[in-house]
């Protein structure tokens, strides 16, 4: 098993499973936050917030080093520097979301620094902001699938 | 159409496999950090949430995995490899017919006692693992495959 094709695996697998996580917080997660009565969704974030943290971390460090080292290794084939650019440009779109807007409000969320009466509105721009990071990350993957089938040999 | 079939194989095996990750990971420690009573109401009340995601997942595994594997049939190398990951999927669909759904639909039933809960989410949780096995080999066999 070369190094590329390691990279190559971590890539291409990991960043669809990123975005598995990410479409489960959006359909599972989001639909059962906005079931929630808004005084109730505040009291329970917070530690549903602390399970979800333990998880994203380990699916993103394996696709960072995948799409890294992809884009490293297929440096010198133009068609594959564009591919697996493109690729990790659209994971630092959804990381640029997740630090701007995303991040800040499940602080928010948590440490109820909002009120109630203001949480219906803050979900639907949350799960609006999610949804873009979801449709970055299945980009990303479709654009790393293809990469794959791109090598010459 | 190959290409098609390839980008739904192994962005729709990974992706499922992601749910699953984040089922076991988030949800699970939850479930587990509850008093037993309070996970089978959560669960009675909130289970489905998570049932009706699993086909928009599973659908484009299984089309990808069955397109895959009927266009590359006349190149012996390619159809171990893509049969190979359709049995990892197969596998995890058996032991989620066989333990799961009928250990899901007894938590939102109720129908168990609470001093079984911890013991029941342990092993509900240990062939979950099994699940994200499978399923994480079926999609590193889908990338070898496309690769070749």
């Amino acid at each position: 098993m070369t190094l590329r094709l390691i990279f190559n695996i971590l890539a291409v697998c990991g960043t669809p499973i990123f975005t598995g996580v990410l479409l489960t917080i959006g359909l599972t997660l989001g639909s059962y936050w906005k079931s929630l009565p808004p005084a109730e969704f505040l009291d329970g974030f917070a530690e549903q917030l602390h399970f979800i943290g333990r998880t994203l971390p380990v699916c993103l460090a394996a696709m960072l080093l995948g799409l890294a080292g992809s884009l490293w290794l297929g440096w010198a084939n133009p068609q594959q520097r564009y591919l697996w650019g493109a690729s990790l440009a659209c994971i630092i779109g959804l990381l640029i979301i997740t630090s701007i807007y995303n991040g800040p409000m499940n602080s928010q969320f948590a440490s109820k620094a909002i009120t109630p009466d203001q949480v219906p509105a803050a979900l639907n721009i949350w799960m609006t902001a999610h949804a873009v990071r979801i449709v970055l990350g299945l980009v990303a993957s479709v654009i790393a699938a293809i990469a794959l089938t791109r090598y010459t040999g | 159409m190959r290409l098609i079939f390839n980008i739904l194989a192994v962005c729709g095996t990974a992706v499922f496999t992601g749910a699953m990750v984040n089922i076991g990971l988030s949800f699970v420690p939850y479930w587990q950090s509850l008093p037993p009573s309070d996970f089978l109401d959560w669960f009675s009340k909130n289970s489905g949430f998570i049932g009706y995601t699993i086909p928009i997942y599973l659908a484009p595994t299984l089309i990808g995995l069955a397109g895959s594997l009927w266009l590359s049939w006349p190149n012996a190398k390619l159809r171990y490899l893509w049969a190979a990951a359709t049995l990892c999927i197969i596998g995890l669909l058996v032991i989620t017919a066989v333990y799961h759904l009928p250990t899901n639909s007894q938590f939102a039933a109720k129908s168990v006692s609470v001093d079984q809960i911890p013991e029941m989410l342990s092993t509900w949780l240990m062939l979950h693992a099994v699940r994200i096995a499978l399923g994480l080999m079926a999609s590193v066999i889908g990338v070898i495959a496309v690769k070749e």
